[in-house]
């Protein structure tokens, strides 16, 4: 019997250290935004401190750092809402229609979802120069596009097959027409499975760098380019500072996380 | 309204911007590619059929570039899946009900974040004078290390960061993975006396692994974009210990060259092999779900 609590308490004092592992990094730059320049140059590193807001003043009151968040808000919510309208119909119809070309649509979809940003950043580039609208909010809109249009189809796929098939047949004999199914039945019964869905690309996107590092410098750069350019390898960096601009650059995938852990298994097909 | 009007309603417009998004990109990068085009100078671009692509596997950065990014694929790949299923179990067995719920939690923040959040988080820990890691070391004896500094280091400081992320999430997913392992399979292996590690490495893996085969597959498509980490972490250095096939045809494309038809040949480099990958995940879920 010893022996087993033995194995017990170790197996649970493991499980605690991993976890510690796992998000030691986040607190530790969490810990950092609230240091005062002394604190963090401290040797050893502090655990205790006297927090400040004092980093988070300096960073809000440099300009980068605010057109950063703004641009932020506004191009994903933008990226996100066309790609749902257009994605969530498309992938009704692979849910439950049958026709020819569904396999190669569906390899096309899971492609795009997958294709590295570098493969496509040069077009885009010489696109938006061609058309002098290089570091404005709608071209970065519409290159978003092409991330969330194939990775919410691909997505909500699944969540519309979740729907009862029984439900829709029901109301088909009933005399509704499909758009009738469509809006009435089966959108109401898979959106909270689509907004877990629309979370998680939420963000992909709000996370998303090289892309908006290329096509943006002054006017349309997002919250990470900006957080980025406070520190160029090499330089002397502002850590109290870039702690406190990647701490605002957490905040919604820290929040939004709690919402779609339910919807994981879903989002990586192991369901 | 028929079927097949709303057939066409719900496809043509999508379709109509997912065939622009990919083919127009995809076109151009291939016309670039088979010209000379240097944004630096004035010259007209100028022909030359597959002269970048025979350039390409002539240039040693792209040479070590490509062994960088294979290098830094299979430190990524086989350490996460180390993590995971070294880990799994033990959440597994050890964490029930609310405290498994907690723990799934824990281990997806970190593939949550930004990668560039993540990259500076990492930068301040590794950091040779302020570094928490070396402080940390120094107290069992070890160190001081230079983690990014150091050629050989470099990369599997990297790496680390990436295992870190992408670890734990795999994690998480196969601890959902052994939850759907059915009851009466596990009992019945307790009562025919199977030891905890036997009942793994026979039974539970066994089970598991065909399902998280996509995750795989997933994971070496997401190795591949690399950019983030190493343009915060070393730009590349030092030297190009670290510049991966991304961070070298931006380079060539919008760094200091801005040689557009050589980085667009890289590009579809790029693209073919994220073909290839994508292949085998298609192959990997379609298996899955028949």
């Amino acid at each position: 019997m010893a022996r087993v609590t033995l194995k017990k308490v170790v197996a649970n004092v493991l499980l605690v250290a991993v976890l510690v592992v796992a998000i030691a990094p986040v607190v530790w730059i969490l810990l950092s935004a609230f240091k005062s320049r002394v604190d963090i140059i401290a040797y050893p590193p502090k655990l205790l401190f006297t927090p400040t807001l004092a980093n988070f003043e300096r960073v809000l009151s440099i300009g980068t750092i605010v057109t950063g968040v703004k641009n932020s808000l506004v191009v994903v919510p933008a990226a996100l809402l066309i790609g749902f309208l257009l994605a969530v119909p498309a992938a009704y119809i692979f849910a439950r229609f049958d026709f020819r070309a569904k396999n190669d649509l569906r390899f096309f979809v899971l492609s795009l979802r997958f294709m590295p940003p570098v493969a496509a950043f040069i077009p885009f580039f010489v696109v938006w120069l061609r058309f002098d609208m290089l570091d404005t909010r709608v071209a970065l809109v519409a290159t978003y596009l092409s991330i969330t249009i194939a990775t919410m189809l691909w997505l909500s796929i699944e969540s519309f097959k979740q729907v009862p098939i029984e439900v829709e047949e029901a109301a088909s004999l009933e005399g509704l027409g499909p758009l009738g199914i469509f809006t009435r039945i089966a959108l109401p019964l898979a959106l909270p499975s689509l907004v877990g869905m629309a979370m998680f690309v939420f963000i992909l996107v709000w996370n998303e760098f090289f892309l908006a590092f290329v096509l943006t410098a002054r006017n349309a750069v997002t919250m990470p380019v900006a957080s980025a350019s406070f520190a160029a390898v090499g330089m002397e960096v502002p850590w109290g500072q870039l702690s406190a601009s990647i701490a605002l650059l957490l905040v919604p995938p820290l929040l939004l996380s709690f919402f779609f852990v339910r919807y994981l298994p879903n989002i990586f097909g192991t369901r | 309204m028929t079927k097949r009007q709303f057939f066409l309603l719900f496809m043509v417009p999508t379709f109509g911007c997912l065939f622009l998004f990919a083919f127009y990109p995809l076109g151009t990068a291939i016309y670039y590619s088979l010209h000379d085009w240097d944004m630096r100078s004035s010259a007209p671009m100028s022909f030359v059929g597959l002269g970048n692509f025979v350039e390409m596997f002539q240039d040693p950065r792209f040479l070590n570039a490509l062994k960088v990014s294979g290098q830094f694929l299979a430190l990524t790949v086989l350490g996460s899946l180390a993590l995971a299923f070294l880990v799994a179990p033990l959440v597994h067995e050890t964490a029930k009900g609310w405290r498994r719920h907690l723990a799934i939690f824990v281990f997806i923040l970190p593939a949550v974040l930004p990668r560039i959040g993540a990259a500076y988080m990492w930068r301040l820990m590794y950091d040779p004078s302020l570094g928490i890691i070396n402080y940390l070391l120094s107290l069992v004896g070890l160190g001081p290390y230079i983690f990014l500094q150091n050629p050989r280091n470099a990369l599997p400081s990297i790496a680390v960061i990436d295992i870190w992320q992408w670890g734990f999430l795999l994690t998480a997913l196969v601890v959902i993975l052994l939850d759907e392992v059915p009851k009466e399979v596990i009992e019945a292996a307790r009562l025919d006396g199977a030891s905890a590690l036997s009942l793994y490495t026979r039974i539970m893996y066994p089970l598991v692994l065909p399902l998280s085969l996509p995750l795989v597959f997933i994971k070496m498509m997401e190795s591949l974009r690399s950019f983030d980490f190493i343009f915060v972490l070393t730009a590349g250095g030092p030297g190009i210990a670290t510049e991966t096939l991304d961070m070298y045809a931006y380079w060539q494309g919008m760094g200091s060259s801005g040689r557009i038809s050589y980085a667009s040949a890289m590009s579809l480099f790029m693209v073919v092999m994220s073909i290839v990958l994508v292949t085998f995940l298609w192959k990997a879920l379609r298996r899955w779900h028949e």
